[in-house]
């Protein structure tokens, strides 16, 4: 009897119930999402992240969503997700923060300004005066900016400040009226000086050879050359201007592009959540 | 005593037996769930549903602690991958693939895989240096036959139909890609003799490629401004003979001969393309 009994019991050990995959249980599902997003594959963790929702409400991962969207680039689906959490979350005071940053990062900063002006809390303060190195309009003051952030990186931020308050830029007026003075000077002006040395030998060769032309009494080819040596002329006073203008948009992103990196590598002088390290 | 002694064995024994059961029984138990999630990442893949795929097979990697199914998982994400044309990261897991696998067969098809994804991403010469050390290993002399023929495939895509006929060749000398690549070889126009052609007679480079209207034109303007500029030096007018020389003569020369070359490459490249179209829609045999 006792055998029998002993023999019923391993026997039914070894049989299988008709369970569902334990991989797909919640804390599985948990796990592997944590993995994905640690290995930087946020979209998957993120489909992942939102299985676990229909569990139930969890503060952690529904800030983690937003925060995959925002390292994905995705800003409007950050933007999206970070104003869906509510007080009651634990995280909420971070993905307010969060929500400003994402503001910073897809270049919304007028709505940025609108939303932190008068606001007293340092790191929305900071946020909001960074916001106006990006802004094509506004320049804050000197002091008030500066005092704001850490000593450590006044001197890169005053950088920064003094660029965007007096940015490199070349005037395209000045660069057409020279080239239209002295062919090429328009150029050398904005620092392209191969291209006016050309542009002035060019115009001076149409020149003399429609002199030498008429000179000669060959008025049709005086004429051809004058109106080459015209056609030369016009193009460089163009060109000077339109390449004013073309440097003046690679100054201001050359420092649009080594301003956020700089924010980037500083996580715009806000506190990195443990999971995102 | 010596029953109670037995009794006291029988016992022990039963417990390491019960024991060992449990162990089995969950050791399959969980080798039954990886093989089920195998076999649906397996089934996504099948239905060509990649993306799915991808996460269903890193899922199973994550959780197969005992690493039965890496390499084929691993093979499967980097077929997933090269399908859905992330290549970069099909080699990336073709490679862990490889370094996972356990045969010589194995490990060879995987070679061939990382060179067929370099070939469509076009870097030739990646896949040519790998190809290169397959033919040196002394253990993969067998398969000399398939080295070759990812070699002539490799010159096709760097579009030097010349040297993948003759590594075609070396298969057998009647093959069929080998036909394909001399007559799309023979077809191609000389960039060379375009340009040179152009050079003895404006035009006639662009004559060559069946660009007519351009050769007139080409023809015309360095007439024209050769004219001009010898009327020039005729009437001794030395410095706009040469002004006009350089700046005009010499400009619409110099374009001749750009425009030579530029219409021989253009037309190349269509030849090119059509054999290309041919061996993607017509070509029975193994692709990239």
């Amino acid at each position: 009897m006792k055998k029998t009994i002993f023999l019923f019991i391993l026997f039914s050990l070894t049989i299988k119930p008709q369970t569902p995959n334990p991989l797909y249980s919640p804390e599985n599902v948990r796990k592997f999402a944590d993995y994905l997003f640690s290995g930087k594959d946020y979209l998957r963790s993120v489909f992942e992240y939102e299985k676990l929702l229909q569990y139930g409400k969890n503060d952690t991962i529904e800030f983690k969503i937003p925060v995959a969207y925002q390292l994905m680039e995705q800003y409007d689906l950050a933007l999206q997700e970070f104003s869906k959490i509510n007080k009651e979350s634990v995280y909420y005071n971070e993905s307010e923060r969060e929500y400003y940053k994402t503001l910073l990062l897809s270049d919304k900063y007028e709505e940025l300004q609108n939303k932190l002006f008068g606001n007293e809390v340092k790191d929305y303060q900071r946020l909001l005066y960074l916001s106006y190195l990006f802004n094509p309009v506004k320049v804050p003051d000197e002091q008030n900016f500066l005092n704001i952030f850490p000593s450590s990186e006044k001197r890169n931020l005053q950088n920064f400040f003094d660029k965007k308050k007096d940015p490199p830029y070349k005037s395209s007026l000045l660069a057409g009226l020279f080239s239209a003075l002295i062919p090429g000077s328009g150029k050398i002006y904005i620092s392209e000086i191969g291209d006016g040395i050309t542009a002035f030998i060019a115009s001076s060769l149409f020149a003399f050879l429609s002199y030498d032309n008429f000179r000669a009494n060959h008025n049709f080819r005086g004429w051809l050359f004058s109106g080459i040596g015209f056609f030369f002329y016009a193009g460089n006073i163009y060109g000077s201007v339109a390449a004013a203008q073309i440097y003046n948009a690679k100054v201001d992103y050359q420092y649009k592009e080594k301003l956020k990196q700089y924010l980037n590598d500083k996580n715009y002088f806000m506190e990195r959540n443990d999971f995102i390290k | 005593m010596i029953r109670i002694i037995l009794w006291k064995e029988m016992i022990s024994l039963n417990k390491y037996l019960l024991i060992f059961v449990l162990l089995i029984g969950n050791i399959s138990f969980a080798q039954d769930y990886l093989k089920q999630q195998f076999d649906f990442a397996k089934k996504l893949f099948d239905e060509e549903d990649y993306y799915d795929a991808i996460t269903e097979f890193k899922r199973l990697q994550f959780f197969d602690t005992s690493n039965v199914y890496i390499s084929s998982s691993d093979e499967l994400i980097a077929q997933s991958y090269k399908n859905g044309g992330k290549y970069s990261d099909a080699i990336h897991y073709f490679t862990l693939a490889e370094l996972n696998a356990t045969n010589n067969d194995d490990i060879f098809k995987l070679k061939i895989e990382i060179v067929r994804v370099n070939i469509l991403r076009r870097t030739t010469d990646n896949a040519l240096q790998l190809l290169d050390d397959l033919e040196k290993e002394k253990r993969w002399t067998d398969k000399i036959g398939e080295i070759n023929y990812w070699k002539g495939w490799s010159y096709i895509f760097a579009d030097e139909w010349d040297k993948a006929a003759e590594e075609f060749s070396k298969i057998s000398p009647d093959y069929e890609l080998k036909l394909l690549c001399e007559k799309t070889n023979e077809e191609k126009y000389s960039v060379t003799l375009a340009k040179i052609m152009s050079a003895f007679l404006p035009g006639s480079g662009q004559f060559y490629t069946g660009n007519y209207l351009s050769g007139f034109l080409s023809l015309g303007w360095c007439a024209l401004w050769g004219y001009v500029s010898v009327n020039a030096f005729v009437e001794q007018r030395v410095f706009d003979g040469l002004a006009v020389a350089n700046f005009l003569w010499f400009r619409f020369y110099r374009g001749n001969l750009e425009n030579a070359e530029k219409f021989a490459v253009e037309k190349n490249l269509q030849i090119s393309n059509e054999s290309l179209k041919f061996l993607q829609d017509d070509y029975k045999g193994e692709k990239p």
